[in-house]
């Protein structure tokens, strides 16, 4: 043993490859003496160095050595031959013996080449990205579907027949100005931020700011309603109906609220504050209210006692300016103060000549009942006349009836107490509105003017709000106030008396402990100022309740950083600065601390712009990482940062330059082209780690690698069959194995991107709308990623039993209805021809005329695409076949016939014809029927030329999957190979193939096994020599 | 043009010679600029245009013909709305492309139409640089824009009876293994006419590719090299485009009738319907012409195998199937597409360039893969209109048939010795026509 060991050990060595290749049987010796002469009688006629007939010289062949240096001029011949092409018609024709001797010869001739070559990895593989990879990469590039290739020139497809081989991929000059557009457009879809970029939709800035605005606001909508207001009645309800739960173990509150999409935070202060035994002024009586609350009603009770006093609390603010000083939107409207003056412009008179308003005065403390007001001084002021007192315009007005309750003069210069009061003035009750009317003609154009005070002798804990108004009730009781409700800026609305220092710092710690619980709004929810000249804010951030009360740390800081993104990217106080120091000219006293704040901010945002270049550089040069493949060496990163200087050098901004330097890396060759490193010498080599994540990418996902394959092929692991296995795996489950369904499943049958397929007379099949073919191609798509994901048997392309539609589809393959647009699996699908590859009705559809069936363009198809049959070249000048659906009364089926029964059109039409007569059962649109336009009942039964007969789908399936079981597999094996090495398969592969279809085999025919045969092999994971 | 990036001259001069360096065919030919322009330089006269249009899978079998002379001419039903034309039309018929006779239908039988090169199968996609390319490489800096080459059908995706469809949708190559590219969207290619905005910084970016690109390709196989040639190549060639965006490249003397579009951009995206589509291409080559932006066009109407439908003229058929018909449906699609030939002459007609018509001073070719639908191509169609600057002479009928040398290249010798592009042979023709 171990000497025939060494003996073959020798062999080896010197080369087995030359040890088959000197096999007798197909010697030189057998070529000169035997086949040389039989081919110099029946082909050299033509194909002699002189005639070259076809461009073919079969007289150069000497001897084997420069047949074996040309072999696929034999592989082509031999083809010819088989299929009885040569010697052409009217030639002098093979005898029987000499045929076979001759196919015996150049068969076992292209064996041993095959072997002696196998595994080449064939010409080395610089390809340029085509249209669909190009889109796919920069989506995985940008996380944004931007589609680039859209406008590209179209992509051919070579090899075969895919879009990814290497010849199809040229380049000129038209072809690389489009891809410097596209690179710069995508440069546009850039969002730079503090600390890197993003890629948005959209290459507008407005659009940008638009979408962080959106986040923002839809935080805001989580918790608050459209007024920026917490629901406090949701709130409240939960309260009430987890009292016991809450009580006997806080921490349920949690739960409870994330439940009911509460805050969890804001929950647990509201429970602890409505529980809560201390005092406090504003809070007592809501506390004692909450604790009578049973009832759904009572707790909207309960939520009107706290809107109306919120209405108290706080008002809106003097806007000019005040926007940029504190970040609140609404501020604490209560102010102490012992004497006020109310003002109210006189309205337009109602139709009888009349003006009413009202005085309305509420007071609040223990001692309020006794409290009273003191109106002095009522008095109708003119700008260029004496004032009118209030006394004498009543005087002169109408007198009110008795009911009317109206303010009349009887009540001037009267207090209750019978204490000394002037003419002018008069008492009101603590809680009392009081209508007044005039006479219009008498106060047109005048304001009413009075000064309130509370009654000195009325006690010190008492706080009376006091508002003139033209309605009769305070609309900002009401649940769900807008904003132009609530009082007034410029109102004062509190009033005491004896207010004391400490007195007044109680109040307002009270009052303070009510606001903290129950904030008026706890955010502005436009975010977006609508008057910007006044306000001084293109956005408003009042949002420091709801992040205080309502946010967990995550969800702050995540607030935090969009707001910080968005004055990025809006640069907006810049904006503002700009246009405040327009409003204000030169120094402006009043207005110093105004404009420290706004120029603050705009230098803040120029501070965090220069700041922000050093991070893009950086997402800068990972980016073009991810977009080469591979890491980037010193060099390289440097030959970008000089770029970039370069630029910024000449004068372009930051932005400008970075976006530049991002378009040179999109037109790199090192992103166009998948680049390969060849090594010297004659010999194939392995392809590093990266190149063959770069490989595997492309072929599964027709795109880019992602971060985890680059980190495992960066970490040297790939080469690791069960590494590569795993990785196969996983990215057959990725979602951008849709490409690999596309780019081989589709494009394998022809029907690729159907959803623009026009090749149908709208007018006789209207029903062939865009979203059919849409739902079609779609179809198609996901029987081969279901294939593929699944890891399902080869056989199922054809016998599939299950198929995937959305409610069109479904309709059209007059299937079970379902609902809704998306699609889902179906089963049981068999029974009405659907399933698999031939129940496609973009397959049957596209292999059909516009307005009839084609069996010839059916049958072909099947032939040629599906079983990897070769047909020789039509005759020429054929004869003409009709193209409309019925001529002289003749079905299709039977005009096909008739054109096949011409001699030098039945050598094809016999073998394809039958094929496609049997999916005579489906119209040219694709739809099962058993009747013709015409109403002609179809035939379906086919006999073909070896006298194998069978009928409709069911049973073309059958004969495909017993009879040429064997021609499908090698095809669709052929075809898969062909895609993942995007080229032609040559002698080299046949090895290849035939593990191929072994592994199918032993695996039940399960796709996985296949692909798993091409990615471990030397075609996928070596580079020829560049000498080679 | 404005240029507001400095940067060093040596450098640029290197790079610049780092992609001159590149032995492609079809660039050996381009920096000989001048040599031809002695043809028009100095004088005062228009310049010649030379267009060729495309359509697919032949013509109605009986109804491609012409008889007799000038006014008296008469012409198969296929060429009726050239009727107006008779006297500035030749009709050629005879000729043919040896290399279209071997191999498979359709696709074999198209790529190598304007180059009668021998196309290479089994998925392989190699043909030969065509003549309007060959012109446009010689003689198309004479212009802002070398050439146009424009289609109104997408490619074919497929390869088919083992030849790339490549073949069936490309009749310009810029080189054997570069079919040009089709424009197929109206609006694109307006703007590849008329637009002049080159970014700020496109020079610098394109510099520091071609920098990097002639740095990889010193480290793939020989093989590749040819690839990224390819791509240095074109690398280069925008660069030119954007030094010579807004230049003035006219020669003295003459100056076309009109200097800016008078139409205005088509909409972006492809038109829905294909007579609306083919309408815009045509007015495109019309104001490429007479704006002389270009002189040199290919527009390609379909493709060879094409899947083009008529609903408009009440055909329903698909292009393809349809030729295969030779009925009165074939017929009213192949008029359409005479129709369109038709339209620019009619259009180029009226157009006055000094005393001759725009039409006058154009070569226009019309031509098919096959003479019809039964892939034969041993008799191309052709017809040739327009006066070619006083060079042609119309209302003729020249037939090879029958003769020795009737190879199609012959015609395109002469069309481009009238281009002023003087080539001693192009494809496998070694004499022009004498007769053309």
């Amino acid at each position: 043993m171990a000497r025939v060991k060494k003996v073959f050990c020798l062999w080896v060595m010197l080369g087995l490859t030359l040890a088959i290749s000197e096999r007798p049987v197909t010697g030189s010796d057998a070529f000169v003496q035997q086949m040389r002469p039989l081919i110099a009688t029946h082909c050299l006629q033509c194909h002699s160095t002189e005639a070259k007939e076809g461009g073919l010289d079969l007289e150069r062949f000497g001897d084997l050595q420069q047949i074996r240096a040309d072999i696929e001029v034999w592989e082509t011949a031999l083809g010819m031959i088989e299929r009885n092409e040569m010697p052409p018609p009217g030639q002098k024709q093979l005898g029987a013996s000499e045929r076979s001797e001759l196919l015996n010869w150049l068969r076992e001739l292209l064996d041993q080449e095959a072997i002696r070559r196998s595994g080449d990895p064939g010409p080395a593989l610089v390809r340029r990205l085509n249209n669909a990879e190009y889109d796919n990469a920069i989506r995985d590039l940008t996380g944004v579907e931007l589609k680039p290739a859209r406008q590209f020139p179209s992509d051919g497809a070579a090899g075969e027949g895919f879009l990814n081989a290497t010849d199809a991929l040229a380049i000129s000059a038209d072809q690389l100005s489009k891809y410097l557009d596209a690179a710069k457009a995508v440069a546009k879809h850039a969002v730079l931020l503090p600390d890197g970029w993003r890629f948005s939709p959209s290459p507008f800035r407005a659009e940008w700011s638009t979408q962080v605005l959106d986040q923002i606001r839809a935080l805001y909508e989580k918790y608050t309603n459209e007024f920026g207001q917490i629901p406090y009645q949701q709130y409240l309800q939960v309260t009430i109906d987890h009292r016991d739960a809450f009580q006997s173990d806080e921490a349920t509150i949690i739960a409870v609220a994330q439940r009911e999409k509460l805050s969890p935070k804001y929950l647990k202060m509201l429970w602890r504050a409505l529980r809560d035994d201390q005092p406090s002024l504003f809070l007592n009586d809501i506390r004692t209210q909450w604790n009578a609350c049973h009832s759904a009603e009572d707790v909207a009770g309960l939520a009107d006692a706290i809107a109306e006093q919120q209405a108290l609390h706080w008002h809106k603010r003097d806007p000019i300016g005040r926007h940029a000083l504190d970040d609140r939107y609404v501020e604490p409207g209560m102010f102490l103060a012992n004497r006020r003056t109310h003002r109210l412009a006189m309205p337009p008179p109602a139709p009888d000549g009349t003006i009413t308003f009202y005085l309305s005065a509420r007071a609040f403390g223990a001692s309020r009942e006794k409290t009273h007001l003191l109106i002095r001084g009522a008095r109708l002021e003119a700008e260029n006349a004496p004032p009118l007192t209030l006394r004498e315009v009543l005087q002169k007005s109408e007198k009110p009836t008795a009911d009317d309750l109206l303010l009349d003069g009887t009540r001037f210069g009267a207090h209750p107490e019978n204490k000394p009061l002037p003419e002018n003035d008069f008492v009101m009750q603590s809680q009392e509105t009081l209508p007044v009317r005039v006479t219009a003609d008498l106060v047109a154009g005048r304001t009413l003017v009075l000064d309130v005070e509370v009654d000195p002798d009325s006690a010190a804990d008492t706080w009376v709000y006091f508002e003139t108004r033209l309605a009769p009730a305070a609309a900002a009781v009401k649940r769900g106030i807008a904003w132009t409700d609530v009082a007034s800026a410029f109102e004062r609305p509190f009033l005491t008396v004896q207010a004391d220092d400490a007195t007044q710092a109680s109040v307002y710690q009270a009052a303070n402990q009510f606001r903290q619980l129950f904030p008026a709004r706890v955010c502005y929810p436009g975010v977006v100022v609508l008057d910007t000249v006044v306000t001084l804010e293109r956005y408003h951030r009042g949002d420091a309740f709801l992040a205080d009360l309502l946010l967990d740390d995550e969800e702050r800081a995540w607030l935090d950083r969009w707001w910080e993104e968005l004055h990025f990217i809006s640069l907006d106080t810049l904006q503002v600065r700009a246009s405040y120091n327009t409003l204000i000219q030169g120094e402006m006293k009043g207005y110093e601390e105004v404009t420290e704040k706004i120029h603050g901010r705009a230098t803040a945002t120029e501070a965090a712009l220069i700041k922000s270049e050093t991070p893009h550089l950086e997402a800068l040069l990972a980016f073009a990482q991810r977009a080469y493949r591979r890491p980037l060496p010193l060099q390289e990163q440097q030959s970008l940062r000089s770029l970039y200087q370069q630029l910024r050098d000449a004068e372009l901004p930051h932005d400008e330059a970075l976006r530049s330097v991002l378009a040179r890396v999109l037109i790199s060759p090192h992103f166009l082209y998948r680049l390969e490193a060849t090594k010297p010498g004659k010999e194939p080599t392995p392809l590093s780690d990266l190149e063959m994540a770069t490989r595997l990418s492309f072929f599964l996902w027709a795109s880019i690698p992602d971060e985890e394959l680059l980190r495992v092929a960066e970490g040297g692991k790939l080469h690791d069959p069960l590494v590569l296995e795993a990785q196969v795996e996983r990215m057959l489950q990725d979602a951008r194995s849709r490409a690999l369904a596309i780019e081989f499943g589709t494009q394998w049958l022809e029907v690729r991107n159907f959803g623009q397929f026009q090749g149908k007379s709208q007018e006789l099949f209207p029903d062939f709308d865009a979203p059919l073919r849409r739902a079609l191609d779609e179809e198609s798509i996901l029987m081969f990623q279901e294939f593929f994901r699944a890891d399902l048997p080869l056989r199922s392309l054809l016998d599939a039993d299950h198929t995937f539609v959305n409610d069109k589809l479904a309709d059209f393959y007059q299937l079970p209805a379902v609902e809704g647009a998306h699609f889902r699996r179906v089963d049981a699908v068999k029974k009405v021809g659907r399933g698999g590859i031939l129940g496609l009705a973009s397959v049957l559809a596209k292999h059909s005329g516009a307005a009839r069936t084609s069996p010839v363009l059916r049958g072909n198809w099947i032939a040629e695409t599906l079983l990897g049959e070769k047909l020789p070249r039509p005759p020429d000048d054929v004869p003409e076949l009709s193209e409309s659906d019925s001529v002289e009364g003749l079905t299709i089926r039977q005009l096909v016939e008739k054109h096949a029964e011409l001699p030098q059109c039945a050598i094809c039409h016999q073998r394809i014809d039958p094929l496609g007569f049997a999916l005579e059962e489906f119209d040219t649109i694709g739809r099962q029927r058993d009747q013709d336009i015409a109403g002609r009942p179809i035939d379906a039964e086919a006999q073909l030329q070896n006298g194998f007969r069978f009928a409709g789908m069911d049973g073309l399936k059958n004969y495909l999957l017993t009879e040429r079981k064997d021609d499908f597999t090698k095809q669709f094996c052929r075809k898969l190979l062909g895609y993942a090495l995007g080229r032609r398969i040559l002698l080299s592969d046949r090895q290849l193939l035939q593990e191929m279809a072994a592994a199918l085999d032993h695996h039940e025919g399960k796709v996985s096994a296949a692909i798993l045969v091409i990615v471990r092999s030397k075609q996928f994971q070596f580079i020829r020599g560049s000498e080679q | 043009m404005n240029r507001p990036l400095k940067e060093p001259v040596s450098r640029r001069t290197i790079l610049r010679g780092l992609g001159a360096s590149v032995a492609l065919p079809w660039l050996e030919s381009l920096p000989t600029w001048g040599a031809e322009n002695t043809v028009t330089a100095g004088t005062t006269q228009p310049p010649v245009r030379f267009a060729c249009l495309f359509s697919g899978n032949g013509f109605h079998a009986g109804e491609w013909w012409a008889r007799g002379e000038g006014q008296a001419m008469e012409l198969g039903k296929v060429l009726e709305p050239l009727q107006p034309f008779r006297e500035k039309l030749t009709f050629i018929d005879g000729l043919f492309n040896a290399e279209a006779k071997h191999g498979g239908i359709h696709s074999a039988q198209t790529g190598q139409l304007l180059s009668g090169a021998k196309l290479a199968p089994n998925g392989a996609v190699r043909s030969g640089t065509s003549m309007d390319q060959v012109m446009a490489q010689r003689i198309g800096s004479q212009t802002k824009v070398p050439s146009l080459v424009l289609g109104c059908e997408a490619s074919l995706p497929n390869v088919h009876k083992n030849y790339s469809m490549i073949y069936s949708s490309h009749i310009s190559w810029s080189s054997p293994t570069t079919p040009t590219p089709l424009e197929l969207y109206p609006a694109l290619a307006f703007d590849r006419l008329f637009r002049n905005e080159p970014g700020r910084a496109d020079q610098s970016v394109l510099d520091a590719v071609l920098e990097e690109a002639s740095n990889v390709r010193s480290q793939v196989s020989v093989a590749d090299r040819h690839r990224l040639g390819e791509y240095l190549a074109s690398v280069r060639e925008v660069e030119q485009r954007i030094d010579r965006a807004g230049k003035d490249q006219r020669l003295q003397g003459w100056r076309p009738t009109l200097e800016e579009p008078n139409a205005p951009r088509p909409a972006d995206g492809l038109p829905q319907d294909i007579d609306e589509h083919m309408r815009l291409m045509c007015d495109i080559l019309v104001l490429a012409f007479q704006t002389d932006t270009t002189r040199i066009c290919t527009l390609k109407l379909n493709n060879d195998w094409s899947q083009l439908r008529f609903p408009h003229l009440g055909v329903n058929g698909i292009h393809h199937l349809v030729s295969h018909s030779n009925d009165e449906s074939w017929l009213k699609v192949n008029q359409f597409f005479v129709e369109q030939v038709a339209y620019i002459a009619r259009r180029l007609g009226e157009i006055q360039e000094g005393e001759r018509t725009l039409l006058d001073n154009t070569m226009l070719l019309y031509l098919s893969s096959m003479l019809h639908g039964g892939h034969h191509v041993d008799d191309l169609p052709a017809v040739l209109l327009g006066g070619g600057g006083g060079q042609v002479q119309g209302g003729r009928v020249l037939s090879y048939k029958g003769q020795p040398n009737r190879q199609i290249c012959r015609l395109y010798l002469s069309l481009m010795d009238k281009m002023g592009v003087h080539l001693d042979r192009f494809g496998d023709a070694e004499e022009s026509l004498a007769e053309v």
